[in-house]
């Protein structure tokens, strides 16, 4: 069993990696993960992140003491990005936390029942979620809420559990007629049963994939939405909020507004890259 | 004979198509089951096999006709039977790949019908399904295992495995080897027949292969468009087959010795078409592909007849003797 | 003696794949001929690797397989070192093909006219022909096939014909582009029984009647011994016994055979025999020996060491097996 799941690993790796560039989106995904945990050991002065004025140190371009530069209240801004990344990341967790299983089950009952009124109900108000665009819909919800980190982020979620449903929906649709669910009905099974226990495993490549890209499509969208002034509020730096203070002082302080959209490039390219990697695992198409 | 266990009774049931036409996949078919003997239920696509034995288990609701399992009718409760009726009848798919969830492993896959029908704890349900595997002659280490990493002839023991879990009475094998190599299948069936014997298992066995019905089946059925042709004893029927269509079919077995060569009614060339069971032609069903196509066989429909003790048969040819 | 002419030959094909880099050896010296008129099968169980086989013949084996060895010779020519025009050629004129599931032969948007014209369009190209030619010879064919009634056919598309009709089109398509060798996968497997008779016995008589030769790739004994004149029995990508059709099923000598045979149910009833224990060898790691030795009943020191090559048992019967040559 040892060598089995052994040389099961081995298997994985090989399919991961057969791309290349997977490692590379694992490897600035990891980075990522272990700047944000460690942000406030690392960072040169934690104490940026909130509301500091060192007005002896403002708007000083990179340097040694500053890799990134100060902001015009003379704050590092390596240090607030990293504070940044844990608001950032948190966001990509919670918005999924709750978007896919919310997804998962609409879509699962969607599929099981089809061709029943439970399919048309459900998969309706689906459709009539997917049918407005994404960013005006949170636009939409986050402006009607009081703008702060939660609301926002509540906002992202409303919009995007219904992506996971469809996808759940086209899983089971096609796997209700499997012989095995079928036994499962005969034999007297509930339906917590086939949802949790015949569906989920079978849904769960196509998710685990779906959910690695979406990482970095979330963060980008909490970003835009703290943009717009939406999402995180000042002093507490996010890096769309820091953005938006940045592109005031365009061209002359660039590092400003630069550095905080570098991150954000990043961060969506290493979720992309490494989202592919494990979908070549599970032999999930790309979306 | 011993006992009946199953009796089904003028069972009908038809599917309504979306154009407003119906298929009439089962239109009157009566047959018993007695216990402890396999009924092999023989016959080409379309002739409503799968259907009788999806509504056997519980599938379908009938749209007409009894089933009478112990007595009690089934035919209309189609999921909505008792929980120890789904226990006592259990059913074996055909296809290997899919009765088995590929993204769970065999102790997981075998756990569903104990979770639901016999509660017990942990360790004891270990206990169990490593019986169960050593019943279909599988070693227990296979309950780690995952569908993909096992056979196909081993799947379906799986399969059967898992229905033997809730102790039923009768099981019905719809196409259980189909799918696999003859030297897969024969261990498969071997230990069907085992099994048969130990625990005095009833068998509904659902094929299209009559040459492996002559070797398991105790009596054979014989349908065609939605009705049965002929049903007896294998010896008899394999020895002298009455109806025309079961005299064609035999004869379209192709066969590897010169000794089944001569069982063959070979002078019979098989001829035409399997209508559609949408417009299945008047009177005699078979009488568009029938050699011996008499004039009233166009216009009325002939009747199960007893030729011999239990030998039954559908014909025109036959009721005209009787 | 009457000089016979092989169609196509095989010649010590040796196949491998590479799947996550590992190499698997799935042909192994495999070697047969179809004599021109003749009917030649191949027969094995699931993974035998008939379907290799029947795609290195119209060289079309997936990227990650290799010939590591031996040639196809059709009409003399090697196809596995084939020019591309060649090839196209070969493909359109030389062999047709009929699969076990008819319905995925035949494009569905196109009606079976136009799939005519497609097919033999290219076979006739030299020929210069004029479209109601082409059709005269797809009728022509259709009639051949004992499809009544052409000009309703040509006319149909694939879904308003059965099963057992789409067959008998995909063996008119090969007739009329005047192929010469039918490489049939599976036919009628899909169709039912009294359906599949029919299919056989056309192709039996196509074959007697000199039109075509074919190669039937199955893994239903009783098929091949209906149709063929010539066997080649497959395991694990070694071709074991093969000869005449009826000597080998009269006296089949390859214990593998004999094991095959006896598990196929008989209409002569008398039970069924126990199966063949084990599993068809890793490709990757094949036995070093007779392939079959490890779930031989007769197994020696001396399968399990060294390869069995072909032996001569008469009646143009031969098997690899030292059973057999060592007169046990």
């Amino acid at each position: 069993m040892k060598a089995e799941q052994k040389e099961a690993m081995i298997k994985n790796w090989y399919k991961f990696s057969a791309g290349g560039v997977s490692v590379i989106g694992l490897a600035i995904v990891l980075l990522i993960i272990l700047l944000a945990v460690f942000a406030p050991v690392i960072a040169p002065y934690p104490e940026d992140a909130g509301a500091v004025v060192k007005f002896a140190e403002s708007s000083q371009a990179p340097s040694m003491e500053h890799i990134m530069g100060t902001d015009t209240m003379g704050r590092d801004v390596f240090s607030r990005l990293l504070i940044s990344l844990r608001g950032s990341l948190l966001m990509g967790v919670l918005v999924l936390a709750i978007a896919v299983p919310v997804g998962f089950v609409v879509g699962v009952l969607a599929g099981y029942y089809k061709d029943t009124w439970v399919e048309t109900v459900l998969m309706r108000i689906v459709d009539i979620f997917l049918s407005v665009p994404a960013l005006v819909l949170a636009l939409a919800i986050a402006a009607i809420l009081e703008p702060n980190l939660r609301n926002s982020m509540i906002a992202i979620t409303i919009m995007w559990w219904p992506w996971y449903a469809r996808l759940s929906f086209g899983v089971a649709s096609s796997l209700r007629t499997e012989n095995y669910i079928v036994y499962a009905e005969l034999t007297g099974a509930k339906l917590s049963h086939i949802i949790f226990k015949e569906f989920l495993p079978n849904t769960f490549d196509q998710i685990l994939t779906k959910m690695t890209l979406d990482m970095g499509y979330v963060i980008c969208m909490g970003a835009t939405l703290s943009f717009v002034g939406l999402g995180e509020q000042p002093p507490m730096p996010a890096l769309g909020n820091m953005i938006n203070d940045g592109v005031k002082f365009l061209p002359e302080m660039w590092w400003l507004a630069i550095y905080p959209a570098v991150t954000i490039i990043i961060i969506v390219l290493g979720f992309n890259l490494l989202g592919d990697g494990v979908g070549n695992i599970f032999n999930v198409e790309g979306k | 004979m011993g006992d009946i266990i199953l009796e089904i009774k003028n069972l009908k049931k038809y599917f309504p198509l979306a154009d407003g036409r119906t298929v009439k996949a089962v239109d009157g078919v009566s047959m018993k089951l007695y216990k402890g003997e396999t009924l092999g239920l023989v016959g080409e696509s379309g002739c409503g096999k799968s259907t009788i034995a999806y509504t056997v288990v519980g599938m379908y609701g009938a749209s007409g006709g009894e089933v009478l399992y112990k007595g009690t009718d089934l035919a209309k409760k189609g999921y909505k039977r008792t929980l120890k009726q789904k226990g006592e009848i259990q059913i074996v798919f055909q296809d290997p790949g899919s009765s088995l969830n590929s993204r769970r492993t065999i102790e997981k896959s075998m756990e569903v019908p104990l979770d639901i029908h016999d509660r017990m704890p942990k360790e004891k349900k270990t206990e169990r399904i490593e019986e169960l595997l050593e019943m279909v002659g599988l070693p227990k280490e296979y309950k780690s295992k995952m569908p993909r990493n096992i056979g196909g002839g081993e799947r379906q023991l799986i399969s059967v495995a898992r229905a033997l879990a809730t102790n039923p009475e009768l099981i019905i094998l719809d196409e259980p080897t189909s799918a696999l190599d003859v030297s897969v299948q024969a261990k498969v069936i071997n230990t069907l027949i085992e099994l048969q014997k130990k625990l005095e298992l009833s068998y509904l066995f659902i094929t299209h292969d009559l040459s492996l019905m002559r070797n398991v089946a105790t009596r054979v059925a014989i349908l065609y468009l939605g009705r049965l042709c002929e049903l007896a004893p294998t010896t008899e029927f394999f020895h002298g087959p009455l109806h025309p269509y079961t005299q064609m079919l035999l004869s379209s077995i192709p066969v590897v010795t010169e000794e089944e060569e001569a069982i063959k009614p070979g002078q019979i060339i098989s001829q035409g078409e399997i209508p559609s069971p949408v417009n299945a032609p008047k009177g005699c069903t078979f009488h568009t592909r029938c050699r011996d196509c008499m004039e009233i066989c166009k216009t009325e429909m002939p009747v199960m007849t007893e030729v011999e003790p239990e030998h039954f048969v559908c014909c025109h040819k036959y009721k005209a003797k009787g | 003696m009457e000089e016979k002419t092989n169609v196509l030959e095989v010649r010590d094909l040796s196949v491998s794949y590479t799947v996550a880099n590992v190499k698997t050896h799935v042909l192994e010296n495999v070697n047969f001929s179809v004599e021109k008129g003749k009917s030649v099968g191949i027969v094995g169980e699931s993974g035998c690797g008939k379907t290799t086989t029947m795609r290195a013949i119209l060289n079309v084996l997936p990227s990650n397989g290799t010939v590591e060895s031996g040639e196809i010779l059709y009409n003399g020519e090697n196809i596995l070192n084939m020019p591309n025009n060649k090839l196209q050629d070969y493909r359109q004129k030389g062999a047709g093909m009929i699969f076990q599931d008819p319905s995925s032969a035949l494009n569905p948007v196109i009606s079976i006219r136009n799939q005519f014209l497609e097919a033999l369009k290219y076979a006739h190209k030299d020929k210069k022909l004029t479209k109601a030619q082409l059709l005269e010879k797809a009728a022509k064919a259709l009639e051949q096939v004992s499809l009544a009634d052409p000009d309703r056919i040509l006319n149909s598309y694939p879904f308003q014909l059965s099963g057992g009709m789409r067959q008998r089109v995909c063996i008119a398509i090969t007739l009329a582009a005047e192929r010469q060798i039918l490489l049939a996968d599976e036919p009628g497997t899909a169709l039912d029984v009294t359906i599949q008779d029919q299919i056989l016995r056309l192709i039996k008589s196509l074959v007697e009647a000199g039109e075509l030769s074919v190669i039937m790739v199955t893994h239903s004994l009783g098929v091949i011994r209906q149709v063929t004149t010539a066997v080649n029995i497959m395991y694990a990508g070694t071709i074991v016994e093969g000869g005449d059709t009826k000597e080998v099923f009269g006296h089949p000598m390859h214990p593998y055979t004999q094991a095959l045979m006896d598990c196929l149910p008989k209409l002569t009833g008398n039970g069924i025999a126990k199966g063949i224990p084990g599993r068809i060898p890793d490709y990757s790691s094949p036995p070093g020996g007779c392939r079959f030795a490890p779930r031989c009943p007769y197994v020696t020191d001396r399968c399990l060491n060294e390869k069995p090559v072909p032996h001569e048992t008469g009646g143009g019967h031969w098997t690899s097996c030292f059973k057999a040559e060592e007169g046990r």
